[in-house]
């Protein structure tokens, strides 16, 4: 399956009235699902697209090639994946965001900053747990651009 | 709260203050710029949290960042080493907001005694001599050719926010008093946030005699002894040693009661130092007073067994000073040795790099602060001390002959750095006798080098 093909799936399923979408061909398996539904599919811990050659590997650290963009903290505190202590988180894997949009928020000092999205993308890896010290240039998400890799 | 201490600097002092709170038992968070990933005292604290980039602005000058990292790993203390922040009004400000100790004095101390004009003020009005100079901030230039006019040239131009040597021109005439003004107020604007200056008699050959202080948060204060700081080169110390030498018993009491004297006066609490200029007549000027733990430390603790560091951080948990000043009692002699990473044969360039292997020098009475391991990368971006070499001994003489065998048993290869340098003055007949006052690097510079090395010297 490719990856065209898989996006092709994904922006029919946001345009559908569907909430969650489980699929399986070969030795693909595909689980999407809709924020701000209760029966909503449980959080997926692996990125939810395969291993192609152009995904983004699971390495602690930076992965910066044009298909992965590392989101890295601009400052120091804590990272909070939803704006209250059990509110939805602003991103799952998996979720499509969009240029701007708040990932998480870095509370300094009783200030809480919103990070914003440098590109738009698919959520492929949450890289920090929610109330982790982040320091400055450390990676707190991975963003899938679905830009093909250069050759 | 368990006591937890966050080290608000890097290289050696990083080090150091972080072994202090571990032989404390008290747990440390080390912070650091991206080009610090792979810095020791990151590798020996038991967390880290990165600040910034590169640049000391962006990072361990970074306010905000270094709080938050204090804040969000849960610390009760901040320790700010010697530079960077440590002076800082208004970051001791803001820690003290945070309900965070700061390990040194208060913020309003801090405010006080870095006002350089201020400081030499407050020591007159407490009977201790200064430097003569301006009543003030001099206005302009006409009112500071009155002031050199009236007490003589040559005279030092010198920045009110300035401090350790920097913000400093020495004029010998009229002619080049406007021109000097001019660019030293440029200099103290773009170093020190503050362009104002003040004039000072430049005194003939004099010692640069320091006072090391240590107070707690009731009132109680000692001095540690006196420390001889006259090996400098353009301004900046290279060589240091106490108790000084040819110092009078006499002249040493009253430097250590003025020192007391003065730091009471100001409310002074934690570590500090007292500094003078003594003249060739044997009289003593206050210049400044530095309100941190300075970098010629070691050689205090050498001669009277105090862990100085460690008092800091007792005091700042509100211990009391487990000695009185009888009890302090100093012994033998110690010199220090500053291994940079400078060429002395290229105007002493910074040599940022590798280093590919180092061998440090050992035996009783020999001690090595350092930040340096075999495979670390020196940044570019940050002061170029690599070591401070510090040994003890039961006499000068001792003191020297044991610097001389450290020196040649210190190895550190892959960038070039002034070991030998050191080793050379190590030999000089004037150092060797004690004849030293601040004018002794441009006549060293002169002997080994004639005139080339002469010019690098000023």
């Amino acid at each position: 399956m490719t990856l065209k093909e898989i996006q092709g799936i994904i922006k029919d399923f946001e345009a559908s009235a569907l909430t969650t979408l489980e699929l399986e061909i070969g030795d693909v398996k595909l689980k999407l699902s809709k924020l701000n539904q209760p029966a909503a599919a449980p959080a997926a811990e692996e990125p939810a697209v395969p291993a192609a050659p152009d995904a983004c590997t699971p390495v602690a650290g930076t992965v910066e090639n044009r298909t992965c963009v590392a989101v890295k903290s601009p400052l120091v505190g804590t990272f909070y994946a939803s704006s209250t202590p059990n509110g939805e988180p602003f991103a799952k894997i998996g979720q499509i965001i969009r240029k701007g949009q708040t990932l998480c928020i870095i509370e300094a000092m009783k200030i809480m900053n919103e990070i914003a999205a440098p590109v738009a993308g698919i959520v492929e890896r949450i890289d920090v747990k929610n109330g982790q010290v982040v320091g400055y240039d450390q990676v707190l998400l991975t963003i899938h651009t679905g830009a093909a890799d250069a050759q | 709260m368990p006591n937890k201490i966050l080290v608000a600097n890097r290289g050696e002092i990083a080090v150091r203050i972080i072994r202090a709170a571990k032989e404390l038992g008290i747990p440390v968070v080390a912070v650091h710029s991206t080009a610090d990933r792979n810095a020791l005292h990151v590798k020996l604290a038991d967390e880290a949290v990165c600040i910034g980039s590169e640049q000391s602005k962006d990072s361990y000058l970074n306010i905000n960042n270094v709080l938050s990292a204090a804040i969000a790993t849960g610390c009760n203390a901040i320790h700010p080493g010697y530079g960077f922040l440590s002076e800082n009004t208004r970051f001791a400000e803001m820690v003290e907001s945070c309900n965070i100790a700061f390990i040194g004095p208060p913020s309003k101390v801090i405010a006080m005694v870095g006002d350089k004009v201020a400081a030499r003020r407050i020591a007159a009005e407490n009977g201790v001599p200064v430097v003569e100079g301006s009543e003030g901030v001099i206005d302009d230039v006409e009112a500071g050719l009155k002031v050199a006019r009236r007490i003589g040239y040559p005279v030092m131009i010198k920045a009110a926010g300035g401090g350790g040597g920097r913000g400093i021109a020495v004029v010998n005439d009229d002619e080049s008093f406007a021109r000097a003004f001019a660019r030293t107020s440029l200099e103290a604007e773009s170093s020190f946030g503050d362009k104002s200056l003040y004039v000072e008699k430049f005194l003939d050959r004099p010692r640069h005699i320091e006072v090391q202080i240590l107070a707690d948060k009731f009132g109680n204060v000692v001095h540690l002894g006196e420390r001889d700081c006259s090996i400098q080169r353009r301004n900046q110390k290279l060589i240091e040693e106490s108790p000084g030498a040819n110092i009078s018993d006499l002249l040493r009491k009253k430097l250590g009661a003025t020192a007391v004297r003065l730091a009471k006066a100001v409310g002074y609490v934690s570590a500090g130092t007292m500094e003078f200029l003594v003249d060739a007549g044997g009289d003593f000027h206050f210049i400044e007073m530095n309100a941190r733990i300075q970098v010629e430390h070691p050689v205090t603790e050498w001669v009277t067994g105090i862990d100085i560091v460690r008092e800091q951080i007792r005091i700042a948990y509100g211990n009391e000073l487990p000695f009185r000043q009888t009890d302090v009692k100093t012994f033998g002699h110690a010199i220090e040795c500053r291994v940079c990473a400078e060429d002395p044969m290229e105007n002493f360039r910074p040599t940022p790099g590798v280093i590919t292997s180092v061998i440090l020098p050992g035996g009783p009475g020999v001690r090595v602060d350092t930040h340096i391991f075999a495979g670390y990368e020196i940044p570019p971006y940050y002061d170029s001390l690599l070591a401070k070499l510090v040994v003890h001994a039961p006499t000068r003489k001792d003191a020297i002959r044991k610097m001389r065998t450290a020196l040649e048993q210190f190895v550190i290869d892959g960038v070039r750095n002034n070991i030998e340098y050191l080793y050379l003055i190590m030999h000089d007949p004037e150092f060797v006798k004690g004849q030293i006052d601040t004018g002794f690097i441009p006549r060293f510079a002169a002997t080994i080098g004639g005139e080339r090395y002469a010019r690098f010297a000023e």
